[in-house]
């Protein structure tokens, strides 16, 4: 398998190629069985490769598979080649069970809906490019997988596409992840300017071997950082993901939780060498990052559609991934990154299966007491959001205490560290309250749906279920993988990534992080975790919706503001939509319009026959002759 | 004075190409005239002229002939296979759409094809008189052909457009062209390059002379400033046309240029007349895409793409390096395969030609008609940069190697300005796929084998290239280092 680890990608790919040319007429069955072989047929192949790299270079070597060299020209050249090392085992094993676990459970969701072949077909599309851009050996490569992943993305949150706002939605995203790239492109063309390769390896050996310039590196890393926040939604591009919930909700599960949103996390880490050497993009990382854990947590607190509470809260957990790689503890946001994809999969399988239960219904204030009708839903969001507030000993605690910690001890920059330590527990603190807030609106109290809803209500089938929970059980049992230090237990995931986070002259290793601090940290965020329950609970749970109405009639400015996402969007719109609107339109009606000009317009009105003395009347030709000529004596003047 | 004879032996066979389309032409037209019936093997037997012209590449050797005005070489080659692919695509293309508006006819096969012999002489000539023989041939062919529609008003309003312009800036290259004589005493580009490497460039008539050229060739590339003819003319020619329009001339335009700054390298660092070439670039960047993004009409649309595409090619021009020099040549090969396709998809659209193709023509013609809405689709895709297509290691090629010769704050415009382009390419992907035409407002398509031969050609390129540059990359490369030799 490690001389062709070119067929894990391939496998979907070929699923994809498949239901995209017969799905259509093919039936439901065929189109599900071959969809899921193909994921299936990812995950195992992935699985054995990484049982043989693992048997063949216990120390977390790099391994490389090429293809084929891409393009060489000159000096310079990019191959196309695939890599293991312990950073994308990780990956490789969570995009591929995840994303096969999610591709039973569609089989379920999607059982009634027209565009089933379709869905299929993008979903393996989608799972194929993931793969290129977790497996890839250079930004190059990584690249290719990065847009890919944006082209399903758009494809499948444009899904449903007759509705007005999912085909906007699609191109929201689209074009924010292009401002991102925009930035990815410009750190690979430094790269190959400065270091001649994109490869990897050769670029942190080269940025390593000391002698290159500090602002090259921190330009590198501000670049690669501006195209993860438009991939992994940071401030300031993430308003495309909330939109993005328009997508099916398996999509939202897979795409805008689990995997390709953690991309920019998996790129921060895969450069850390980079970053270690440029500490002041580390500090932008970081703070980006607790901004937006903070930003987002503020927004889901007062949201009702189910799907965007479960969207601002990816946000912010993307920003505690952020804070992790930001502050040096590369393995705690990939750690995270990992348990995130456990439960926050959980929770949007969960949240699928409401809605389907609801008969599509998002809204929360229609809900509530859905707790005895579909109990396995109930069961598996509930560990699920006991793992993602942070309570004791779940997943969601262990990896983000461990983040926690590693700010408040990082020796990058010890006082921004406090602070973003500071940012990230206030938004701990939400992420509690907001969370059981949407688990006692949604289970708890009456049902306020309408009749016909109620009467409707079912539990899931079985191939929705069931990936339920297995995620349920990850997401409790996950933080197994990485105890932390005081535990005196294994760490596994910390050992294993260690190997990826190789020694350089002139930067800091691994985060130490004093037993004092670890113990303290750990009882502040178990006490934030268990006071954000405990005021949701006392809040919602017997008086449900009455809290939301009396705080909008206590704080009204406050309550509208958060509700409305603090007018972000709006705010976009006018600054920069609009202009960038006005000024295309003032390219072409004013400074094209003069030499098109009024004349012009009359002229395709009156000549529309072919009359070709008036034609000439209007001075259309001649006022295209007269910008030529003007251009060349403007020239002309100008150069001599 | 000694006279060097012009003609060397082995000139036949270094005009093959050119002979064979010129009487493959000729033929076209006999048999209009012989067998006026049998107009459906006219594109066939276009096709095998191209073909067998194509071929007639191989025997072909390099070296100069005619006294030193002609010369072939790697690059030349290169370039005469961009012109064969785009007159083969728009020949593809053109059988469909002509078959359909009812005005098949010998002569527009002919004129494509010595159309085609104007670019070549363009590509070959190494003295400027050769160089305005070549356009000149090729305006003449490109004015009838876009007004080949001769009953739609608005192809006659394309036409003459094209053709006072085209003469007004034909001027503009002549007047160049005398200046450059009276400075160097010589229309020979070699000997102009021997001028060229003593100068000091103080002579004014030099600027001049080279804004006059760049004006010139700048209204043949559809470089803003010079470009607001270029969504007219689309507009209004024969689709086929427009796509084939929208790129031979200007590969052939763009080759001329790599020759004049080549040998003008010597100078070029003491004149401050690269800052023209760089302004025009920008210029059309930012003008060719941000207008590009509120046109709804498909043919103005790629109008302006283009004028944003010539915009990212001309930064390759700023520095004469075998790097720049073969991502120009690979850049024209791409560009004629994604544009060309697309300009071909929507030929297909049945519909008055004198109305506009707007966007909601193609609404959900992805589902309607799935290859052609996947081909639209992936010249899209390619045209927007977008990996694993052709489109984006073009496009790297380009801003790769401006960034490594120093044209940093010019490429960071040029890709900020690809990125804006995605927005209106992708919009394109969103009528085909996400959105249902009104109700009584479907568009049909027509299309046989040829345009769907011709999609395919597109296609497979498009995908291959993006994949597996690096044979074409070698050739590219190759040719360029021997250009930069002589």
């Amino acid at each position: 398998m490690l001389n062709a680890l070119w067929l894990i990608p391939a496998a979907p790919f070929a699923g994809f190629v498949v239901n995209g040319l017969f799905g259509k007429r093919a039936g439901k069955s065929f189109v599900s069985a071959v969809a899921i072989l193909g994921s299936l047929l990812a995950a195992i192949f992935g699985t054995v490769a990484v049982f043989q790299y693992h048997a063949l270079y216990p120390h977390g070597e790099r391994y490389v598979d090429l293809v084929y060299n891409w393009f060489s020209s000159g000096n310079v050249g990019a191959d196309v080649a695939f890599q293991l090392d312990p950073l994308s085992v990780v990956m490789l094993l969570v995009v591929t069970w995840v994303g096969f676990l999610i591709h039973v459970y569609s089989v379920g969701y999607m059982h009634d809906d027209t565009g089933y072949f379709r869905y299929f077909a993008y979903l393996n599309l989608f799972l194929s490019e993931m793969l290129i851009l977790v497996l890839g050996s250079s930004y190059l490569v990584m690249f290719v997988g990065w847009e890919g992943v944006g082209l399903c993305s758009y494809l499948l949150i444009g899904f449903y596409y007759k509705t007005d706002y999912a085909p906007a939605a699609g191109t929201k995203a689209f074009v924010l992840n292009r401002i991102g790239d925009f930035g990815f492109l410009i750190a690979m063309f430094l790269m190959f300017a400065y270091f001649g390769s994109v490869d990897f390896a050769r670029v942190s050996q080269l940025a390593a071997g000391g002698g290159v310039e500090p602002w090259l590196l921190t330009a590198i890393c501000l670049l690669l950082f501006l195209g993860a926040t438009g991939k992994s939604a940071q401030i300031p591009l993430y308003v495309w993901l909330p939109d993005a919930m328009a997508g099916p909700t398996p999509v939202s599960a897979l795409i805008h939780a689990a995997t390709m949103v953690t991309a920019g996390v998996y790129m921060v880490a895969r450069s850390n060498v980079l970053y270690r050497l440029a500490p002041d993009a580390m500090m932008v990382v970081a703070v980006i990052g607790g901004a937006t854990a903070l930003f987002a947590a503020t927004i889901a607190l007062r949201q009702w559609d189910i799907k965007k509470v479960l969207a601002y809260s990816t946000i912010s957990q993307l920003g505690f991934m952020f804070i992790g790689v930001g502050v040096g503890a590369f393995s705690a946001g990939v750690f995270h990154l990992v348990t995130h994809a456990f439960f926050k999969a959980c929770l949007f399988l969960g949240s699928g299966s409401v809605i389907h239960a609801m008969s599509g219904e998002q809204d929360m204030r229609s809900m509530g007491g859905l707790k005895t009708k579909i109990p396995h839903t109930y069961r598996t969001f509930a560990i699920a959001t006991y793992a993602i507030a942070g309570l004791p000993l779940a997943s969601g605690f262990f990896s983000k205490d461990e983040i926690l910690a590693s700010a408040w001890a990082t020796p990058y920059f010890p006082t921004v560290g406090k602070i973003v330590w500071a940012l990230g527990t206030i938004a701990a603190f939400c992420t509690a309250f907001y969370m059981y807030r949407l688990l006692y609106l949604t289970f708890d109290g009456k049902f306020r749906g309408t009749h016909e809803q109620e009467h409707h209500l079912h539990e899931s089938p079985s191939s929705m279920v069931v990936p339920l929970w297995i995620l349920a059980i990850l997401a409790i049992f996950g933080g197994l993988l990485g105890l932390p230090e005081i535990f005196h237990a294994p760490n596994f995931i910390g050992s294993w990534l260690a190997g990826a986070v190789p020694e350089i002259p002139g930067a800091h290793h691994l985060i130490e992080i004093p037993a004092g601090s670890e113990w303290t940290v750990m009882i502040v965020s178990t006490l934030i975790a268990l006071a954000g329950w405990w005021v949701a609970r006392s809040m919602y749970k017997d008086k449900q919706l009455d809290t939301d109405r009396a705080i909008e009639q206590r704080v009204p400015g406050l309550a509208r503001a958060v509700e409305n996402k603090w007018y972000v969007d709006e705010f976009y719109g006018a600054t920069v939509v609009g202009p960038l609107k006005q000024l295309s339109i003032f390219f072409w009606r004013i400074v094209d319009g003069i030499i098109d000009g009024i004349a012009a317009m009359l002229g395709y009105i009156v000549a529309g026959i072919g009359d070709l003395l008036r034609f000439f009347q209007t001075g259309n030709v001649r006022n295209y002759a007269l910008m030529l000529f003007a251009g060349v004596v403007v020239f002309i003047w100008i150069f001599t | 004075m000694t006279l060097t004879p012009l003609v060397e032996p082995g000139w036949m066979n270094a005009i093959l190409p050119e002979i064979i389309l010129c009487l493959g032409g000729m033929l076209l037209i006999l048999w209009d005239a012989f067998a006026p019936k049998a107009k459906g093997a006219l594109a066939p037997l276009a096709l095998i002229v191209l073909i067998v012209g194509a071929w007639s590449e191989r025997l072909v050797i390099g070296g100069t002939f005619f006294g030193g005005t002609y010369e072939i070489s790697g690059i030349t080659h290169l370039f005469d296979i961009t012109f064969f692919l785009a007159a083969m695509l728009a020949t593809l293309f053109a059988r469909d759409y002509l078959d359909r508006e009812g005005n098949e006819g010998g002569e527009f096969y002919a004129l494509l094809l010595w159309g085609t012999v104007g670019m070549m002489l363009m590509a070959k000539g190494l003295d400027l008189l050769i160089i305005i023989l070549g356009l000149e041939t090729l305006s003449i062919c490109i004015f009838v052909l876009v007004g080949y529609a001769r009953r739609l008003p608005i192809s006659n309003e394309a036409s003459l457009k094209y053709f006072l312009m085209g003469a007004f800036a034909t001027g503009f290259v002549l007047y160049g062209t005398a200046l450059f004589y009276g400075a160097t005493q010589s229309t020979n580009i070699t000997v102009m390059a021997r001028y060229f490497a003593t100068a000091d460039g103080s002579n004014p008539l030099l600027t001049v002379a080279f804004v006059l050229i760049m004006a010139g060739f700048g209204f043949k590339l559809a470089l803003a400033p010079f470009h607001p003819w270029a969504p007219d003319v689309y507009q209004g020619a024969p689709t086929p046309v427009a796509g084939w329009l929208s790129v031979a001339p200007k590969a052939a335009t763009l080759i001329v240029l790599v020759r004049l700054f080549t040998a003008m390298t010597p100078l070029l660092s003491k004149v401050p007349w690269m800052h023209l070439v760089a302004v025009l670039s920008v210029l059309s960047m930012i003008v060719g895409n941000v207008v590009a993004i509120v046109q709804r009409d498909l043919k103005r649309m790629l109008a302006y793409s283009g004028i944003a595409h010539v915009g990212y090619m001309t930064i390759a021009l700023l520095t004469m390096r075998d790097d720049n020099i073969a991502a120009v040549a690979v850049y024209t090969i791409v560009y004629a395969l994604m544009n060309i396709g697309a300009f071909g998809v929507i030929s297909l659209l049945v519909k008055n030609q004198n109305d506009p193709q707007t966007l909601d023509d193609i609404a959900g013609l992805g589902f309607r008609r799935p290859y052609f809405g996947l081909a639209l689709a992936i010249c899209m895709f390619s045209l927007s940069g977008l990996p694993p297509t052709a489109g984006f290691i073009a496009k790297f090629y380009i801003f790769k190697s401006a960034i490594l010769y120093g044209h940093t704050t010019i490429a960071l415009i040029g890709i900020l300005a690809s990125i804006t382009s995605v927005y209106y390419y992708l919009r394109v992907v969103y009528y085909l796929y996400m959105k249902e035409p009104a109700e009584g407002m479907v568009v049909e398509t027509i299309g046989d084998v040829f345009s769907v031969g011709a999609l395919a050609i597109s296609m497979i390129f498009i995908l291959v290239i993006g994949i597996y540059p690096t044979p074409l990359f070698n050739v590219a490369g190759a040719a360029a280092r021997a250009l930069l030799q002589q």
